[in-house]
């Protein structure tokens, strides 16, 4: 279960840090209202959705007091001689997106969320939303073109 | 690569679990206090009942006289007849006293003795035959003790009651051992007459005999113990567990109450009626038709769901025989098998589809289902006596179903708690 939490919260969290920080919001949180948990959901969607609703809240903050962030994002490690895209290395992809565009790309393609209910939690336009999940594509495309040349590289 | 490609890239490697060090034992630990009230609730009702089963039995060991009662016919009627007339009986002294007058010839019972007017010697009209003889015992300060003549001293506890407050004041008098005489008994003759003859056709001499007089029930160590013969009708109560052996199903265990009835056919043989009706909750992520979960208003763009929730109130009725096995004086374990009519009502299923780009959310309600042959289930069970007729019961019965129709779950396993009734 902790390992689910962290995988879930990862997605939110630039690093190692703050992924713990938002996954340790969404455990306190659950605890808290487990009496409030019912059986028709399935446990692990239902923690889902809490974490879900911390990574936002972390974002929201993290928008608040821009100013002051230094973003730390963590090298990109991967194994040049797999040519297989892993899970983790995806991850560290999507870590390395700049917060605004991640959290967009992340709501809409892995949690399914509309451009109409991103705007609503985040309070940014349908237009942003839209413009910043386009930008998010652009740049993981990028990343990925990068990493196949590397790989073929390592071929030759 | 387009965006559709990376997108199902994405979600494909975020959507599995990662591993994260250093916390993971923390979490182990601290996982299983996730349902606290939940885990608590359901272990709670089967530590009820191992712990009402532990107790009685540990109860029965040390009440053989509860035991007798529900277990074991003694084969002496007439022990509980004699109870019923109050006779007193706490020890049995036996006496070696012996007839002067030997006779090869056995006692004749056909004669019976007027003790009232005569000595039994003289009103049986015959000697009596080379016997010991059993001499009813007085209390212990009136008769005193002869270490010749008294050889063993046992309780049978089976026709032991207290005296009441007229009992108490009868006071006999033993001192005179030509007296005493009179009231000798051959204890194999009384031993014989308990066990075979019913009270109405004992000696009269019997019938005569002092209220409060302690008389010799002798229990033959050999004494055939036979389960209580099982009475025509028998009131069946308790509550019942139900899981299916489907790892691809999660389910709410229901926890439901039965009643049922069981009618004796032969002699180890009864047919039992069992009557329970529940909410059942089910969670698959398997397609519905593998357990024949009908699919309606199904999305467009969508074929199958990923998951389907189901709500539905599930009445059952089991009709089938029982064989009922006596392990020794202490239990009963019943075999059983029998067919299930079953009925559905107020079913509810939510489909969740769910994919790359969205997740949608389908609630239908199912149309009833009415009463069909649903399953057939063999079980095994544990009877324990708590009083004469009420015993505690367990067991264990796995169904297999063999309905075509709606809901239907290839194996499932049920456990069941309760009480029965012998009227």
């Amino acid at each position: 279960m902790y390992n689910y939490g962290m995988s879930v919260a990862a997605r939110y969290g630039q690093n190692r840090q703050e992924t713990e920080e938002i996954a340790n919001d969404g455990f306190l949180k659950m605890f808290r209202n487990i009496h409030q948990y019912r059986d028709q959901v399935p446990f692990k969607l239902w923690l889902r959705r809490i974490i879900i609703n911390c990574g936002i809240d972390h974002y929201r903050k993290r928008q608040a007091h821009k100013e002051g962030i230094y973003e730390l994002r963590p090298p990109i490690t991967y194994n040049k001689a797999n040519d297989k895209l892993e899970g983790e290395y995806l991850l560290q992809l999507v870590q390395h997106l700049p917060a605004q565009y991640r959290i967009v790309f992340v709501l809409h393609v892995i949690e399914g969320y509309s451009h109409e209910e991103i705007s609503l939690e985040l309070g940014i336009a349908r237009g942003t939303s839209k413009s910043n999940l386009a930008k998010a594509r652009k740049k993981l495309q990028d990343m990925l073109r990068i990493h196949q040349q590397q790989v073929q590289g390592y071929g030759k | 690569m387009e965006s559709k490609d990376l997108d199902r890239l994405f979600k494909d490697g975020l959507e599995q679990e990662f591993e994260f060090e250093g916390r993971t034992r923390q979490w182990q630990e601290i996982a299983p206090e996730l349902h606290p009230l939940k885990r608590r609730l359901r272990f709670a009702w089967w530590w009820l009942g191992l712990t009402l089963v532990v107790g009685t039995l540990g109860w029965q060991l040390f009440s053989q006289r509860t035991l007798s009662d529900y277990l074991v016919e003694t084969a002496a009627p007439d022990a509980t007849s004699i109870e019923q007339e109050k006779i007193q009986t706490s020890t049995i002294r036996e006496s070696q006293h012996k007839n002067t007058a030997v006779t090869a010839k056995p006692y004749n019972t056909t004669q019976e003795p007027d003790i009232q007017s005569e000595p039994l010697s003289q009103a049986s009209g015959e000697t009596l035959p080379d016997w010991q003889w059993t001499v009813a015992a007085p209390p212990s300060e009136a008769y005193p003790v002869d270490s010749n003549s008294d050889i063993a001293i046992e309780q049978i506890s089976s026709t032991t009651h207290p005296l009441n407050e007229s009992e108490k004041d009868q006071v006999y008098d033993y001192g005179d051992e030509e007296k005493s005489e009179d009231l000798l008994l051959p204890q194999e003759w009384i031993a014989e007459q308990t066990l075979l003859k019913p009270l109405a056709s004992r000696p009269a001499f019997i019938q005569a005999l002092p209220r409060a007089l302690p008389l010799v029930i002798n229990m033959p160590e050999d004494a055939p113990t036979k389960v209580r013969k099982s009475s025509g009708l028998t009131l069946l109560l308790g509550r019942q567990q139900s899981k299916t052996f489907d790892s691809a199903v999660e389910e709410d265990i229901a926890n439901i109450a039965y009643v049922g009835l069981a009618f004796r056919l032969a002699r180890n043989w009864q047919a039992v009626a069992r009557y329970s009706q529940g909410n059942y909750q089910r969670t698959t992520t398997q397609a519905p038709s593998t357990y024949n979960i009908p699919l309606e208003e199904v999305p467009v763009e969508f074929t199958s769901p990923n998951q389907t929730d189901l709500q539905y109130r599930r009445s059952m009725l089991d009709v089938g025989v029982r064989y009922q096995l006596p392990l020794g004086q202490f239990a009963r374990l019943n075999l059983q098998t029998a067919v299930q009519l079953a009925q559905h009502r107020n079913m509810q299923a939510t489909y969740f589809y769910q994919n790359i780009y969205q997740t949608q959310e389908v609630e239908v309600e199912l149309p009833n289902q009415s009463w069909h042959l649903a399953s057939l289930f063999g079980g095994l069970g544990l009877e324990v006596p708590l009083l004469p007729r009420l015993a505690v019961t367990g067991s264990y019965h796995y169904y297999r179903d063999i309905s075509k129709k709606q809901l239907r779950w290839p194996n499932n396993g049920q456990l069941l708690l309760g009480l029965q009734y012998q009227f």
